[in-house]
């Protein structure tokens, strides 16, 4: 008879996991994805900042067991996730939302938590049965547990995500952009839900919104080309543009020393450089101004975003 | 108890409670030796204050918990959707309800395929005309028979075709035990169709109704074991195109029609089912990881 799963392997501690990344490094032909990567965690939430093609999602499926990595390592409560059977007991503690979540259209969103729970190894009906209500609910889903995946909006789907992610209460819960498609009451849900599993749980979330890492998390990591430009807090990230942001009444010119400008929406002309541009009077540092400082004007040409990433 | 009542059992003026929370922590464990405990006793029937520290720090937080669970528990059985035809009759077959849950699942298993199914079938049938001796139409039918499964199996498991597939590499069930479960589900509805036009074409050889199994399984198995190097559709479109030009090539030219499909050729299919089975055990790992981004 096949059965369903492999005897548990002996679990750690209950509580936060702890995580160790290592001089991580992974490359998909001959484009580096990540080069260097290293942090820890324990407890919390942190946040991985950066924009498009930076490797959040690559860093967040080495951390999920997903991708190997091809150099480096990872350890998750001193288990090492290039053996074997270390990454099944990593995965007994681990709740994942990928950056595309998606589930069999004609399925209820109880039978694919339900699915999902058996693959995770969450026992046997009825207590499994009371993960996957719990889980529902916690995302708000509950009375929509009879519900076909088909009739529910983006939104709904990325709540369903959510959901399996948080079976279980893992000790470590990696989440792929969760607020992707949510409307601002949902995400208000979100940061709450996230605060609060910070607590029991080691989070690692991954955004390219300034003002929802800073919401969310106590300590934020910003990628660039695959590298960490920074670790530390949203306060600490703003205070890395301190003497560097500037407000004018006349259009930046662009230049490479100019690492972004944009018009404001009371009509002056903000930029972040190193040095005044004409007629430029300094202003305080917002965390989006400290991320642009780091990760800002590749392009070189008046740091358009559209042109930074063609 | 006789003697001087003792004093508080934290005589710091500066923290939130009469007993500490190390001490408290170690009581509700079932940990503090007994003359801690005695203390922490005598501080709680004397100092509502003390009671309500340990009301507020540890049993709610235990209590709640599991009160939680149990009331999800309760939602849970009495909303419990019904499970779909297929999952009550793998249940009917003896089979757990969880593998019942994991075989349903399958993406493979959906109205689109059983319509492949039944449109292989059709064809099948059709061209096995009662009036043709050369066994040539049987080729025909057998050769679309086998094909089911193998394009069943290619699709049952992997990017692309499973919707939920990047979470369910990243959980710790075994990927080749869920690959092999999604398999067995795949070729019993495969062999129980199969079976169904098998007995609508009426043959004497009473052997044409099996004819197609071993073959299918073999290939399904080739099937699976080239999924572990290239994609599930590339995989299916390879193994399903060789197999049918093979098959009807050979149905036309060679002497015996029916040679892959006689006592030696299915055993030599099986063989080499066997051997790709060998090959997706070795390669099981692939299973469990999701390939490049």
């Amino acid at each position: 008879m096949i059965g369903v799963g492999r005897p548990k392997p002996a679990r750690g501690a209950d509580g936060p996991a702890s995580v160790r990344v290592q001089g991580l490094g992974k490359r998909f032909g001959t484009q580096p994805a990540l080069t260097d990567v290293s942090f820890g965690a324990h407890g919390g939430v942190v946040a991985l900042l950066g924009p498009n093609g930076a490797g959040k999602t690559t860093l967040l499926r080495c951390l999920a067991t997903v991708l190997r990595p091809d150099n480096g390592e990872i350890y998750v409560d001193g288990l090492d996730q290039r053996r074997d059977d270390d990454r099944v007991a990593i995965r007994y503690r681990l709740g994942y939302l990928p950056q595309r979540f998606d589930a069999a259209g004609n399925a209820t969103l109880f039978d694919v938590v339900d699915y999902l729970a058996i693959v995770k190894g969450h026992g046997v009906a009825p207590r499994r049965h009371a993960e996957v209500q719990k889980a529902l609910h916690l995302v708000g889903l509950a009375d929509r547990a009879h519900t076909k995946v088909r009739e529910l909006s983006g939104g709904m789907k990325q709540r369903l995500g959510i959901a399996q992610a948080l079976l279980g209460d893992p000790g470590l819960v990696i989440l792929d952009e969760p607020a992707t498609g949510l409307d601002p009451e949902q995400r208000l849900l979100l940061r709450d839900r996230l605060s609060r599993l910070g607590e029991r749980s080691t989070v690692i979330v991954s955004t390219h919104l300034t003002e929802e890492a800073a919401a969310f998390s106590q300590t934020l990591h910003v990628l660039d080309a695959g590298r960490i430009v920074y670790s530390g807090t949203a306060g600490g990230l703003a205070a890395c543009a301190a003497g560097r942001v500037w407000l004018t009444s006349t259009p930046v010119a662009a230049s490479p020393l100019i690492r972004a400008s944009w018009r404001t929406p009371d009509g002056r002309y903000r930029a972040v450089a190193d040095h005044a541009p004409p007629g430029g009077v300094a202003a305080t540092p917002t965390l989006e101004d400290g991320y642009l400082l780091l990760v800002g004007g590749r392009g070189g040409v008046g740091a358009n975003p559209w042109e930074r990433s063609a | 108890m006789s003697g001087p009542i003792p004093g508080p059992i934290n005589p710091d003026p500066t923290s939130p409670g009469p007993i500490p929370a190390d001490v408290l922590a170690r009581y509700v464990s079932g940990d503090a030796p007994e003359g801690e405990a005695i203390r922490v006793e005598q501080t709680l029937s004397r100092d509502p204050w003390a009671r309500r520290q340990l009301h507020d720090a540890a049993l709610p937080v235990l209590e709640s918990d599991r009160i939680d669970l149990a009331w999800f528990g309760v939602q849970a059985e009495i909303d419990l959707p019904r499970r779909g035809w297929f999952e009550r009759l793998v249940v009917r077959l003896g089979l757990p309800a969880d593998v019942a849950r994991l075989m349903a699942a399958t993406p493979t298993l959906r109205r689109a395929w059983y319509l492949s199914i039944l449109g292989a079938l059709v064809i099948g049938v059709a061209a096995a005309s009662p009036d043709r001796t050369d066994g040539g139409s049987e080729v025909l039918f057998l050769t679309l028979v086998a094909l089911i499964p193998i394009v069943g199996v290619a699709l049952a498991y992997g990017p692309g075709v499973d919707p939920s597939h990047e979470v369910t590499v990243a959980s710790a069930m075994s990927g080749l035990r869920l690959v092999l479960v999604r398999a067995a589900a795949v070729l019993g509805v495969s062999i129980g169709f199969g079976l169904l036009g098998a007995l609508l074409i009426q043959r004497r050889e009473g052997w044409m109704a099996v004819a197609w199994v071993l073959p299918s399984f073999g290939l399904s198995m080739v099937c699976l074991a080239l999924t572990t190097f290239v994609r599930p559709k590339v995989a299916a479109w390879i193994v399903g195109l060789t197999w049918f030009v093979a098959a009807t090539t050979i149905g036309n030219r060679a002497v015996d029609p029916l040679v892959l499909f006689r006592p030696w050729g299915q055993a030599a299919l099986f063989v080499v089912g066997m051997g790709a089975l060998a090959l997706v055990v070795a390669r099981r790992r692939t299973f469990d990881e999701a390939g490049t981004a």
